[in-house]
């Protein structure tokens, strides 16, 4: 098994009233809500927080893209990385990722990733999200018709870029380049290993196996919803003749751990509260921009909450219920996470041990107990398979 | 007057299928309709005593095909209206009157083939963005919101049965397809801003111009646009219908077609 240490970066500042008096948390979100100078007190709390990940035995730290919102304060996350790729040694740092239908030419990315994989010697995984409607077709003002035509374009000139030892000129729709030859390039060779987040769209589970690709389920509705997407995305793997390497995915969960379940509540529950009901304060007509879902995900049955009020007002017990978060003693914790990676075979957690309004002190603490009495309990599951997708100079913790 | 029939009319050498709805007696007038579908039933059959209809939904829309082979830049729908008109039989000049998105494909039609347009009739007009008179963002509504914003009255019975799925499950599933594919089919056009250069092509519109606006028009503001479009079209004249919003093809769709069709006359 392998374990990252995600983080979100949250602003959590915002008003206890926030929900109530604001119109959304992404997209149009007053910008007087936020103090740059505690903005930077939060750099430096959740860098040391990555940071600490890379010493106390996780696999690697990821970091995401979004853009005008409270929920994370990434907008770029090749700048955090760029931090990360000095400041630690040994791991993956994962970019969960660029998104990469949104840079003009996408060379860009193809550049900055080698760069930081010049800079960490060769320890970044490249993340390629399509990224969500919010961001892509509201703050950077994508078309949703061909955003994901787009994206896949894109895809296919940065690995180009990363592969071709000559320079070459690229005739694309959306990107037309007669030099193509970027400088640097990747200590990873051909290319760093890719992984693509997803929500679950049937189209990208065909994809990735098309493209050989790692798929990082990034959903937050908890591991009952994560055993569904798995028992629809196996069989797709089986279909391209590929081996269910559990390591070709992954998902993120939200983990508390405390001394008993009791102890974990009292630690972690107005925590994990405020991130639903601040942080997924998302304006309705924002969701799902027309043609963001193509028209085969439609047909398909996907229906879009479209509904003038929606309210996200979740309470601890409900979160528990769903298995939002799986919470308890390092056994209870242990015991949970092993039923579960074995049910769906899955090699990859993407940890959330760092989640909305909590602080340095309480982070610090779960995060090292999560490293040091539950992850090495797990070492040993899928120690039969190779992680194909993972860093080639990153260092892999014994057993994983 | 000859029953409305629908036909299937190929484009792009075959590539895309839209539907047309042809109905009426008189010269020929095309028609094209606002983001939410063809729904100004009522609308059509006023022009239509005075015109034979064609209305057309363009690609995207329920009915249609191979949307994805026409990019979305504006001389691609542009083109995919010169290809219609041909496969249509209607090579002289016709009466070409838009809607909203509708109208924003009409003026297109009038800059970049301006012989092909005999009189002009644009209605709620997107196409132009003035930064004293930003719009709301159609695509980013809400149900509700929305209403609110295109109707001048939600309470009206436009509006009402604009908003009002069928109460069949399998209806509403059809339904609420037809109005999402609408959307779509609009904002691959219209995506971020409804302004993709008319300003820099209406020299070139010949045809004699209606600009038809509904009084309390919460989209497109009549005061600032329609001055914006009479700087744009000199030659053109405006008539402004009290009472009416966005919507007022629904809302007041006798005195939008007697308008319209007096406009036509050259009246």
């Amino acid at each position: 098994m392998k374990f990252y240490f995600f983080h979100l970066m949250p602003y959590r500042h915002l008003p206890d009233n926030f929900s109530e008096e604001h119109h959304s948390v992404w997209v149009d979100i007053p910008s007087n809500l936020l103090d740059p100078r505690k903005t930077g007190e939060l750099y430096d709390e959740y860098i040391d927080e990555l940071v600490l990940a890379s010493t106390l035995g996780y696999d690697g730290v990821c970091v995401n893209e979004h853009h005008q919102n409270g929920y994370g304060l990434m907008p770029s996350p090749n700048i955090i990385a760029a931090a990360l790729a000095r400041q630690t040694k040994d791991v993956a740092i994962v970019l969960l990722g660029d998104s990469i239908a949104l840079y003009n030419p996408p060379t860009r990315v193809a550049e900055e990733i080698a760069m930081l994989d010049c800079m960490s010697g060769g320890r970044i995984v490249a993340g390629f999200p399509v990224g969500t409607s919010m961001d892509t077709n509201y703050c950077y003002g994508q078309n949703p018709v061909t955003l994901r035509e787009k994206y896949r374009e894109a895809e296919q000139l940065i690995t180009r870029s990363w592969a071709e030892p000559e320079p070459f000129a690229f005739n694309g729709r959306y990107t037309q380049l007669r030099y193509v030859n970027i400088w640097p390039r990747p200590i990873q060779q051909p290319r760093p290993p890719i992984w693509i987040p997803g929500g679950g769209s049937v189209e990208t589970w065909d994809w990735v196996c098309e493209r050989g690709h790692m798929y990082a389920a990034l959903s937050f509705s908890g591991f009952k919803r994560s055993q569904k997407t798995f028992e629809e995305f196996w069989p797709v793997v089986d279909s391209y003749d590929l081996p269910r390497n559990p390591y070709r995915a992954g998902i993120i969960q939200f983990i508390g751990v405390g001394d008993s379940e009791e102890h974990a509540e009292e630690l972690y529950a107005e925590h994990i509260e405020w991130f639903y009901n601040k942080t997924q304060h998302v304006y309705g007509g924002f969701i799902d921009a027309p043609g963001y879902r193509t028209e085969k995900t439609i047909a398909g049955g996907f229906t879009t909450e479209y509904t003038d009020v929606r309210i996200i007002e979740r309470k601890w017990a409900q979160l528990i219920d769903e298995g939002v978060i799986i919470h308890g003693s390092p056994e209870q914790v242990t015991e949970k996470l092993e039923w579960l990676v074995k049910e769906i075979n899955l090699g990859v957690i993407m940890v959330m041990a760092h989640f909305g309004s909590m602080p340095h002190d309480l982070a610090e603490y779960n995060m090292t107990r999560i490293a040091r009495e539950v992850i090495p309990n797990l070492r040993h599951v899928h120690s039969e398979w190779e992680d194909e997708w993972y860093p080639q100079h990153a260092r892999r913790a014994p057993g994983a | 007057m000859p029953e409305p029939q629908q036909r299937l009319v190929r484009t792009f050498d075959g590539a895309v299928e839209v539907p047309v709805r042809i109905t009426g007696e008189g010269p020929p007038l095309l028609y094209l309709h606002g983001p939410f579908g063809l729904v100004e039933d009522e609308f059509i059959a006023a022009l239509a005593a005075g015109a034979t209809v064609y209305a057309p939904s363009p690609p995207g829309f329920e009915g249609s095909e191979g949307a994805e082979f026409v990019h979305e830049d504006v001389t691609e729908i542009t083109l995919h209206h010169d290809d219609l008109l041909r496969a249509l039989g209607l090579d002289g000049p016709v009466d070409v009157v838009g809607h909203s998105f509708g109208a924003f494909l009409a003026e297109e039609i009038a800059a970049f083939y301006p012989s092909r347009v005999r009189r002009l009739a644009l209605i709620s007009a997107l196409g132009l963005w003035l930064e004293e008179a930003p719009q709301p963002d159609l695509f980013g509504l809400t149900p509700g919101t929305l209403a609110r914003t295109i109707f001048a009255d939600i309470e009206s019975p436009a509006a009402r049965r604009m908003f009002t799925p069928p109460a069949d499950r399998e209806e509403a599933r059809l339904w609420n397809r037809a109005r999402r594919r609408g959307l779509i089919g609009a904002a691959k056009y219209l995506w971020p801003l409804p302004d993709k250069g008319f300003r820099r092509r209406a020299y070139r519109v010949r045809a004699p111009t209606l600009l038809l606006w509904g009084s309390e028009d919460a989209v497109v503001p009549p005061g600032p646009y329609v001055d914006a479009y009479r700087a744009l079209l000199p030659d053109a004249t405006a008539e402004v219908l009290p009472g009416a919003g966005h919507m007022l093809v629904e809302e007041q769709p006798a005195e939008a077609a007697r308008a319209v069709l007096s406009h036509l006359r050259g009246a």
